[in-house]
């Protein structure tokens, strides 16, 4: 879903992810907040020709 | 006679009012641009590690963690350039003993990175301890905007909770349960203040998404307010709600902030979050 608002909606402006957890011991958050993140600036760099 | 004079006065007076309020809108979204001449992006890594809490310092490791977790070199992997930045107290706003207060001070701080960011045309990604901290986001775009409208600021809110409490509604007496409301200008407005959201938004400037864990006054608040949601299904099937709902925040905003509690997330996702939500939607 992140890749297609920040493709289509040229005013999504900025991504903020909160209530990160202490502790993550096997990386599950930190690859979920990853990919979130990554599919955000992929939509940008789509809808900006840069992908 | 000399009403109708006034009237006509006033209204020659404003035309050109309002057409300068156009010209001077600072950051129209067609000027904004992430991008270097070589095409690489330019994004802005943004760090809130405090939060409010009963006393302490409430400043949590979660935030640095994620922020050194990866994500830049996985960014610059992607031809990214990478700038990092956190919200840092003074000497003086250290020794203020309370939290609330605390995390505004810290979360202005982190406004004015991100509204450096914006003016710098730096796409900015933000790591926060908590909730709260969503409104520092708001304030920093909200600031980075030269129109004289400031409420031109949108959210579209992720979480299992709505966070849309109030001090007169909340069961736990958590602040970490009213950020939406206190963004809503419903309540807190020292807290909003300091966070640089100086103009409340307003409920056509909301739209929530995968709620599944509301109270029961909340919901009652929420639905007077009508703010719109976006189910989970919805996002699970990314339906044409999702759309509809984006294309009114875009119509009525020049920015729109996206915040992510990562209790949207299943708690298959996120078991080790304070409060892992089950049926929720996946990040992949």
């Amino acid at each position: 879903m992140f890749k297609d608002i920040f493709q289509k909606y040229p005013k999504a402006a900025a991504i903020g992810f909160a209530s990160i957890p202490a502790k993550d011991p096997d990386n599950i958050g930190l690859n979920a907040v990853n990919r979130m993140t990554k599919a955000a600036v992929e939509g940008i760099m789509i809808r900006e020709g840069k992908m | 006679m000399k009403f109708a004079a006034l009237k006509i006065a006033a209204v020659l007076t404003l035309i050109p009012t309002i057409a300068f309020a156009q010209l001077v809108k600072k950051d129209s979204t067609s000027d904004r641009n992430y991008f270097n001449e070589d095409g690489s992006m330019r994004i802005a890594i943004a760090v809130q590690s405090h939060r409010p809490g009963s006393g302490g310092k409430n400043a949590l490791d979660g935030p640095e963690t994620m922020a050194n977790g990866g994500i830049q070199d996985m960014l610059r992997d992607m031809g990214a350039n990478v700038r990092l930045s956190s919200a840092e107290l003074s000497e003086r706003e250290e020794t203020e003993y309370g939290s609330w207060r605390r995390m505004g001070y810290a979360n202005g701080r982190l406004a004015d990175n991100v509204m450096q960011n914006e003016a710098d045309g730096y796409f900015t990604v933000g790591f926060l301890a908590s909730c709260p901290s969503s409104l520092c986001m708001l304030g920093g775009l909200q600031q980075s905007l030269t129109s004289t409208d400031t409420s031109s600021v949108s959210i579209l809110w992720l979480d299992a909770h709505a966070d849309y409490n109030t001090p007169e509604t909340t069961r736990s007496g958590s602040m970490g349960g009213m950020p939406l409301a206190i963004a809503n200008g419903l309540a807190l407005h020292q807290v909003r203040r300091d966070s640089k959201l100086e103009t409340p938004l307003t409920s056509k400037h909301i739209v929530t998404a995968g709620l599944r864990d509301v109270d029961p006054m909340e919901q009652h608040l929420l639905d007077k307010a009508r703010i719109e949601n976006i189910t989970v299904d919805d996002i699970r099937g990314l339906t044409q709600n999702v759309y509809d709902q984006m294309d009114a925040l875009s119509k009525v905003s020049d920015k729109i902030y996206v915040h992510i509690d990562l209790d949207i997330l299943d708690a298959s996702e996120m078991p080790y979050h304070n409060y892992p939500t089950e049926n929720g939607p996946k990040s992949y």
